[in-house]
């Protein structure tokens, strides 16, 4: 099993690297700016979505961080596998201690992102399900273009599209 | 069309998370082979990366465990050698040898000792350390003169009918050791005395303790807790 989650993991990096879409996802100057007006825009203290490329700043960092957790995961865990075979490896994390609660921290965070990045699809951007089949992304409803927080829809469409005003008449 | 979607993607992910729980519950033969598959092909690797080359170091100003080393037996009780009803302790080297040897703990004394201070890895993810003091299972091969059927080892013990079988590589690591001394001291009943085997190369449950027969075979016969569906390589 683990074997395949590698397998998998590694075909992702390669896909990754020669369809250079790892320009999308990593880190640049300013995305930590970007990120706190993203966070200030979720919590309701700035009003439009901020201008984004592909992502915005906080799913760039959490896409950046995913591979590099799981990296972490299988070099810690070819440490604690083979501490004596592979002592070099368990020697990059000190100690056998260490690996262990490297492998489990950083398991647990994959988990968490990848239970946020769930609940984010549902809650900002349904429409991007499509895309997961079809590989075609309507931009005209991506969570930029409709202004959408975490349950937008809870709050009513007025809210997103300022009503358009009426033509005075002359 | 998106909630079509979601209710495919429910329905399809529920069928196959039923079809696999069914499939274990109803067959649980065919999972099982599945998962022998996977060990199997998970040792083949683990043989191929083992190398006598490789060893456990321990910096020698590293901790020892010292009293906190934790003690683990099978029996109800600890296992204490009766001399009395058993007469003088000794260990029987048989099976695929050409010259069976029965050592008294003098005798084991005797033989080429090495001491050295390694970990212990135990499968439940804790290591200590400790500084062992006995002889290689390779200089005991070499003393019975094991032969070439020899491909297997099995160590049994008197903790009831603990044994676990080692592949012949694992066992000839020069860091594998029929072990009498713990820290500078013979061992005391909690960590096996008077010998058992001691390895960082292999998890803890495969170094037998307590123990008294080392058999040199053409084949594994499994172990108390292999048989239990704990891995049979087990290897570090």
């Amino acid at each position: 099993m683990m074997w395949l989650l590698v397998a998998n993991g590694l075909l992702y990096l390669g896909f990754l690297f020669f369809h250079g879409e790892w320009r999308d996802i990593v880190p640049r100057r300013g995305d930590a700016r970007d990120a706190w007006q993203m966070l200030r825009f979720y919590l309701f203290v700035r009003k439009d979505h901020p201008a984004q490329a592909k992502h915005n700043a906080l799913q760039k960092s959490a896409y950046f961080a995913m591979p590099v957790l799981g990296i972490l995961i299988v070099l810690s865990g070819l440490a604690i596998w083979k501490p004596v075979t592979f002592s070099f490896i368990t020697a990059l994390f000190v100690n056998y201690k260490w690996a262990r609660f490297v492998h489990f921290v950083a398991m647990a965070l994959l988990l968490l992102l990848a239970l946020v990045h769930v609940f984010m699809v549902f809650a900002v951007d349904p429409y991007s399900l499509r895309a997961i089949v079809t590989g075609w992304y309507n931009s005209a409803r991506s969570p930029e273009a409709r202004n959408a927080r975490p349950f937008y829809h809870l709050f009513g469409p007025g809210r997103e599209t300022p009503a358009s005003r009426e033509v005075p008449p002359t | 069309m998106s909630l079509n979607r979601r209710r495919f993607l429910t329905i399809s992910a529920a069928s196959l998370g039923g079809a696999l729980a069914s499939a274990c519950n109803k067959n649980p033969e065919r999972a099982k082979k599945l998962l022998s598959l996977a060990e199997r092909g998970n040792q083949r690797v683990e043989e191929g990366l083992f190398r006598h080359t490789a060893m456990n170091r321990v910096s020698p100003s590293a901790p020892i465990a010292g009293a906190s080393f934790p003690k683990y037996h099978i029996s109800k009780t600890v296992p204490v050698w009766d001399t009395a009803a058993r007469g003088v302790w000794r260990l029987e080297v048989s099976g695929a040898v050409r010259r069976p040897l029965s050592l008294t703990l003098d005798d084991l004394m005797k033989l080429p000792r090495i001491t050295h201070k390694v970990d212990h890895f135990c499968v439940e993810g804790w290591n200590a350390r400790a500084t062992w003091s006995g002889v290689r299972v390779s200089d005991i091969a070499r003393a019975a003169q094991a032969t070439d059927d020899a491909q297997f080892v099995d160590f049994a013990g008197f903790d009831e009918d603990y044994h676990e079988s080692w592949d012949m590589a694992s066992a000839m690591h020069p860091q594998t050791l029929v072990a009498y001394g713990m820290d500078g001291y013979l061992l005391t009943p909690a960590h096996g005395a008077p010998a058992r085997v001691h390895s960082p190369v292999k998890l803890g449950y495969k170094s037998t303790k307590y123990l008294t027969r080392v058999v040199f075979m053409p084949k594994q016969n499994g172990g108390y807790w292999s048989d239990q569906g704990y891995e049979w390589y087990g290897g570090t």
